[in-house]
Formats: structure tokens, sequence, C-alpha cells
């Protein structure tokens, strides 16, 4: 534990601090759990090196997936089965506003940082919920440009710094523990399409960060900045321009403005230095005749060197794209004995239904099946490539196709389970009437060549967080969840649980290995944020955000 | 007859419809006729002009008279700031309805631009903020000093001249209740102080002068004692007159943005 008692401290001098043994539960309705204490990492700045070894300190949740590999998996056990079914709101956060809240807290000993539309950032006592400052972020809504709402999901935080991504495409700095502004740099500019929603990663002396645009006609990217200057270190084009490799899949000038955006926190291997990220639709979404070729590398993951923004290799889930199935989802990343050999894999659920297992050291495909309804293809090649169904394109009249035009997945967290060895995912199945239209780029303008709408009522799709076998995609057993409204992400704990929640407004926990529902709460509204857990003097909590207010719980 | 009157109630209530059309169409202020504009400054004076000044020259509050506006570049952004306050900050949400709050905009439009800069030299003012005057020991700029005090990245925008005199010679007169400090003993004899960041039924946090965040059951404090004065000392002879027109200069040139 890292949350410090005061031996001492004169008025304005320094102070001497020292461990403390576990302080006094408590919190709910009666006296606080803590008696005095050092809130955040004074002590002990959060170090890259504590950021590659995260999952060693399961009481901090220390960026947006938990730790480098994304699994979203924690070691704390204090919550279970046997008792899960006692937890009990300790606080409740409401956010100023009634966008929905997407944000993953990040925790950094007792000390928790959210986010809030558009680009807020709150600091809380981890404990109390109480709140130490705030930091709103000014946005000219005239300039911004938004397929999808004012979203945020998140921080990055290395030594006394938090990083921080805007709604108007900014990078920003702030102090930890007073939120001032340290350095804000202009990633691009808001007004031509682009904007950051998603919580930056940091690795070593880098903070990367991704962006969104894909509806506007951007030309994605992955930029990395010095933590302490905010100086562009590189920048990587998730579009190969002429004479690099893959520009040949863009016919004419298409790659401009093609798209392939990367709005949410990819992960990392520190042995392999590689920083492994999602790319969005190529653009126009649904027009594919203004972008002939496989439009490398759209719906792909990329594998880039940290050091020098290089692409290692990509793996393209979906070439050529007419359905808006971005691969905007989070890589997990594990290790795992294969015929007496321990493999570095990617395990990754995709937005098109299909469940992927790749070598990521090479990008090898190695796997992959549908984990949901889908009718656009026939299958995967040895290759990972989409062995297609004839007449699937969106047209004029409008094609029916499975997946949804939301997808079978989409950016909301998976989590993977040392535990049970098992991959957990939200699925949907249903189907949408694409409708391709002509469409011409303008700065600034959304650029998508068409659009969809439900094939039927959305509640007679299905949809449902599924237990995976992570080697094989086979369906292990799933627990149904409302088919609209559903964004939820997952975490799965040491206790055997898994967290999640669902468009109807439960946060629930069940048990890892049946899907049993242990313990479910009514919050109201959707739950479109994943839950974390930390723990504070030996005490776990568990939080999630659904609609406008963060909840926070612990066992009594 | 009928007619008549519903013509009469579509003109009545369409500038309603305008306000909550959202961004397809951008709100038209339809309450600029030179009445609208006399009573938006009686209502202005009312309900603004103990932060912003009678004349809307600034006070505690922001000039208003410049033409330019740090929450709002169009009238309907205007029209939400004086309507519903700007969360996270000291602006409240004042103006009880929408017709209020349309004439409060269109009086502050009819300000224009003509707000002017104090007298002093803005570089001169800078060298002494980061040198002799030491502020920057406790004041933070565009990611320049140290964290202490408040970030005058933007005060220029958020504070009138008259209101940054008053804090550099008078600190206690018009001190933000975020900037109170506290002194706290706990029963088991911890002492702590700083600044005071909340204060509630239940708890106390504080910002000590090393930077640590520290947080406090109530039940746990046998002392607890607000502090209502500023940590900055008085410039009041500590400058001369020429050095704080110089130092207000440059703190009224800062408007925020990005750093770099």
């Amino acid at each position: 534990m890292r949350r410090l008692t005061l031996l001492s401290c004169l008025l304005f001098a320094a102070c001497e601090v020292s461990e403390s043994a576990p302080g006094s539960a408590g919190g709910q309705g009666g006296a606080p759990a803590v008696t005095a204490g050092v809130i955040g990492p004074s002590g002990a700045p959060v170090t890259a090196e504590r950021l590659v070894n995260a999952a060693a300190e399961p009481e901090n949740w220390l960026m947006y997936s938990g730790d480098y590999t994304s699994q979203r998996y924690s070691t704390l056990d204090q919550i279970d089965r046997t008792n899960v079914s006692e937890l009990r709101v300790e606080w409740v956060h409401q956010f100023n506003t009634l966008s929905r809240v997407e944000t993953t807290p990040i925790v950094v000993d007792g000390l928790m940082i959210i986010t809030e539309s558009p680009s807020n950032i709150i600091a809380l006592d981890a404990v109390t919920g109480r709140p130490f400052w705030r930091y709103d972020h000014p946005v000219n809504e005239d300039d911004l440009r938004l397929c999808c709402g004012l979203n945020n999901r998140g921080v990055a935080v290395l030594g006394d710094r938090i990083f921080h991504g805007t709604v108007d495409a900014h990078l920003m700095a702030l102090d930890l523990n007073t939120g001032n502004v340290l350095w804000d740099v202009e990633v691009e500019r808001a007004e031509a399409g682009y904007s950051i929603t998603s919580a930056p990663l940091v690795v070593g002396d880098k903070v990367i960060t991704g962006m969104a645009g894909g509806e506007f006609g951007v030309r994605g990217f992955l930029d990395a900045y010095d933590v302490e200057t905010g100086e562009l270190a590189w920048r990587y084009y998730t579009i190969p321009g002429p004479g690099e490799p893959g520009n040949e899949t863009w016919s004419g000038d298409s790659w401009r403005t093609g798209g392939a955006p990367t709005w949410v926190t990819g992960s990392y291997d520190p042995e392999l230095n590689l920083i492994y990220w999602g790319t969005g639709n190529p653009a126009p979404d649904w027009n594919g005749d203004m972008r002939l070729g496989d439009n490398l590398w759209s719906d792909a993951v990329v594998a880039v060197d940290a050091d020098s923004g290089e692409l290692v290799w990509g793996f393209q889930f979906t070439p050529h794209d007419t359905h808006d199935w971005d691969a905007i989802q989070i890589p997990v990343l594990a290790d795992i004995e294969v015929d007496g050999v321990v493999r570095k894999l990617l395990f990754w659920a995709n937005r098109n239904a299909f469940y992927y297992v790749l070598d990521r050291e090479t990008g090898q495909f190695l796997h992959g099946v549908p984990f949901a309804e889908q009718t656009w293809a026939q299958g995967l090649d040895p290759n990972g490539r989409p062995i297609l169904v004839e007449d699937m394109d969106p047209t004029e009249d409008g094609v029916v196709v499975s997946p949804t035009i939301g997808g079978a997945t989409n950016w909301n967290s998976p989590s993977y389970s040392r535990l049970s060895g098992l991959f957990y995912t939200y699925a949907l199945d249903g189907a949408t009437i694409y409708y391709k239209r002509d469409d011409e780029y303008v700065e600034g303008d959304r650029f998508t060549g068409g659009y969809g709408q439900n094939a039927d009522d959305p509640e007679n799709f299905f949809a449902a967080i599924r237990a995976l076998d992570p080697m094989t995609g086979a369906l292990q057993w799933e627990y149904p969840i409302a088919t609209q409204g559903s964004r939820p992400g997952i975490l799965t704990t040491g206790g055997g649980l898994v967290f999640s929640g669902s468009g109807d407004g439960y946060i629930f926990a069940l048990d890892q290995d049946t899907g049993e529902s242990l313990w479910y709460l009514s919050v109201g509204r959707a739950v479109h944020a994943a839950p974390i857990t930390y723990s504070v003097d030996g005490r776990q909590y568990m939080s999630v955000a659904a609609s406008g207010s963060l909840f926070t719980f612990a066992l009594p | 007859m009928r007619s008549i009157r519903a013509a009469s109630l579509a003109a009545i209530f369409a500038p309603a419809v305008l306000v909550f059309a959202g961004s397809a169409a951008r709100a038209q202020n339809p309450f600029t006729s030179p009445e609208d504009i006399q009573l938006g400054r009686r209502l202005f004076e009312l309900d603004c002009a103990s932060c912003h000044g009678g004349d809307a020259r600034g006070g505690r509050g922001p000039d208003l008279t410049r033409g330019t506006f740090r929450h709002a570049t169009n009238d309907e952004q205007l029209f939400q700031v004086v309507r519903f306050g700007i969360s996270g900050t000291e602006m409240p949400s004042r103006a009880r309805t929408d017709p209020r709050a349309w004439r409060v905009v269109a009086y502050l439009r009819s300000l224009g631009g003509g707000g002017e800069l104090p007298p002093g030299d803005p570089e001169r003012g800078r060298e002494i903020f980061f040198g002799a005057g030491t502020c920057s020991t406790c004041h933070i700029v565009s990611g320049e000093g140290t964290m202490q005090g408040p970030d005058l990245t933007a005060i220029g925008y958020q504070r009138s001249a008259d209101h940054l005199r008053t804090s550099l010679l008078e600190p206690d007169a018009e001190l933000d209740p975020r900037w109170w400090g506290a002194q706290v003993e706990t029963v088991d004899g911890v002492q702590a102080s700083g600044y005071l960041l909340g204060n509630d039924l239940h708890t106390v946090r504080l910002l000590d002068i090393e930077g640590n965040l520290l947080s406090f059951p109530k039940a746990s404090l046998a002392r607890f004692e607000p502090e209502k004065t500023s940590r900055m000392p008085s410039f009041d002879g500590m400058l001369s007159p020429e050095d704080v027109d110089n130092v207000i200069a440059y703190l009224a040139s800062l408007r925020g943005g990005a750093t770099q």
C-alpha cells in the first residue's frame, strides 16, 4: 500500500511519511475509512517501470486497460463468488453532464482521476469520492467535428503528470495534484475533422495518442509526444503515403481522405517494444467505389515500434470494408503455451463478428471463427482473409447484412481472465440495411457515402456477454443483456468474477466459469463504460460509470 | 379570428423554438430592440454587476466590454453562459428565464469591443513576474512556474484589471474560497496545513506546501481551522507603482491558449 500516514507535519513544512497499517473499514453512512493520509503518488511517483509492472500492483489502476496487456484482469480477490452478493454502494459521483459517460477511472495510490464530457477532468479521493480538483476544458463547439458525441474515455499518468486528449484534438499534460496545465499541443485541426476521445498510452518517455475522424475523411495516424515537453517524437500514418508499401491499395488520391483513425487506446509489449493499435473504417464508410483496393491499413491492427513509430507488421481484418466495421477494439495480449512452447498471442473479437488469434511477434494469423451472427463471409482463408459472400456491399436500394452497423462488438473493452483462462466479450446478433450514396470530400464535412438502418426492431436482436475459449473461439457460456444501448466493458478478477453492465441500466457480477448471475444492481441508465477495481488500505473497491454517474462499490 | 390568433402565437413562440433547435440552425437573439437592450442593462445591473461591475468593465469577474468572450463565440453560446452559467467556474446561472438571458446578451453585444487594456508595459511585467517579483514561485503561466497558487494562464480573461490590482495590493480583500487555507490536527496529534480544496459534512481535503493531497474524515480531527486569508503577501510597497502597473498589464494580457 502506498497510502501514507503522516507521522509529523509542521505547518507548511516538510512532512515525514511512512507506510501505514491497513486502515479500518467503514464509509457508507458511518465513519470514513482513513484517519489521515497522503493521497496520490507523492511518495512514490508512477515511473515507466511501474507502468510496465502495473499488474503487480493491483491496488492501482494505472492505465486505461489496467496494464499493457489490456486484459482488464485484476488479481484482487477480496470480493469473490461467495460474498459478491453483499456488495453495496460506497459512494456515487454525479457528473455535470447529461452526455453519456464512457470514462475508465485511473487510480493512483488512493487518488482517482476520471473524465467528463466534453473533455473535463476530476480528481477524487478514491475512498470517499470527494473531489480535490477539476479541470474544465474550454471548447468551441462550432469548431468540433464529432461523429458520435462529446465523449472522453480517460487519461494516462506518469510521474506527477496526467496526459489528456480532448475533443478539439489537443493533447495536454496536467499536474496530477492540482490539474494545472503544463503543456498543451494541437495534435490536428479540429475543424478539419480531427478529435480525440480516447485515453492516451504512456510508453517510456513518450505519450501515445490516437485520434478520431473516420466519418470526416481524415488521414489516420498515431502520434508520440515527449512527456516532458510535449514535442512530437514521431507520427505514424495508418494510411501509407506515395512510395510506401500499401499506398497502392487505394485508388487514385483516395488515400488522402481514407480515414483509418485510431480512436481507442492500444496495448504494448515491453519485451518486443511494440505498440499494438486498432484502426477504424476507411472513408467514405459505405461507398467503396470511391476507394478501390484493400485500403491498408484501415480496419486493421498495426504493430508499431515504440521508439521510431515505424510499422513492424499489420494485419487487416476487413479488407475494403463497406460496412463501417472499425477494428477499434482493445488488443488483448496474452502469453499461452501452445504445443509446449509459450507463444506471444493477441486475442481480438472484431466488430465484423469474427474472433481472431494472432501471433503478436509476427502478425501471423493463427485462428479465426465467428463469435456472433454474420452473413457477409463464408469464413476466413488460411491467412485470415475473409472469403466473401457475393452482393453484400451497400447499394442504392439497401442490402441486409449481419452484423449491424454498430458491429458484433465495438470499442467497449473485452477481458481475458488469467484465472479462468477465458476471453469475455460483448456480442450483438443483429442486421442492418446498408445503403450507398454518392459523396464528395469537403474538409470538415461528413464524408460517409451512405448510411444504414436497423433491418428489424432491435428488440428482436440478441445481445450477450459471451465467454469464449481464447484459443478456439468456442462459446463457453453467454449471459443475455439488453439489445439496445449496451456498450459495456468487462472486468475480470481474482475473485472468479466477471463484472459488466447493460444498456437497460444494470451493473452485474457473473461467475467466470458458468455465467451465473451472482449480483446485480439497477443504476437506472445505460452502462457505456468499463468497470475497474482497486484497493485502498486493504479494502477492495469496484467502480463503473453508468450514464451520468460513477458508482463505487465495496463489501460492508 | 382564429387564424390571426394562431399567427400571433407563432410569432411569440418562434424565438423559443429557435433557442432549442440545436446545432442544425444556430439560434438568433430574438430580443435586440433598443428597448430590449435597455431592459438587458437593468437585468445586468441586478444579476451580474456584483461580479462584472455596473458598467460591465469587470470586477471580480472579467471585463465584458472587449467584444470577445472566453466561453462564447456567438450569441447562442453567450446565451447559454448567461442562462446556465459555466460549470466548474464561479459563473453561476443567473438569468431565470430565456427572454431575460437574451436581453442580457443584447446588452453585452451593444457594448461592442471598447474595452481597453490597462496602462503599463506587459513585457517588463513579465520580467518582474518571473524575476524579482518571485510570482512564479507560486503561480504557473502556460506551463512555466510552480503549482501552489492559481494558474494564471488565462487570468486576463477571467479577471478585470481592477480586480488584479486589488489582488496584488490587498490579497485578502476578495479572496476566492478556493484559495483559503486551513490547519488541522487529528485526535492522534497529526498536524497539517495547506490550501483547503474541500470541506463538507464529513471530510476535509487539503493540498499541502509539498504538493501532497490530504484527506481527513472530520471525525478524526481534534482541530480544524479554516484560514480565510491569502497566502500571497501584499505587493503594496514591495513594487514601485510603475512596476505594479507593469505586472497588471502583463496579467491582463494573459488570455490562455496552447503553449506550443
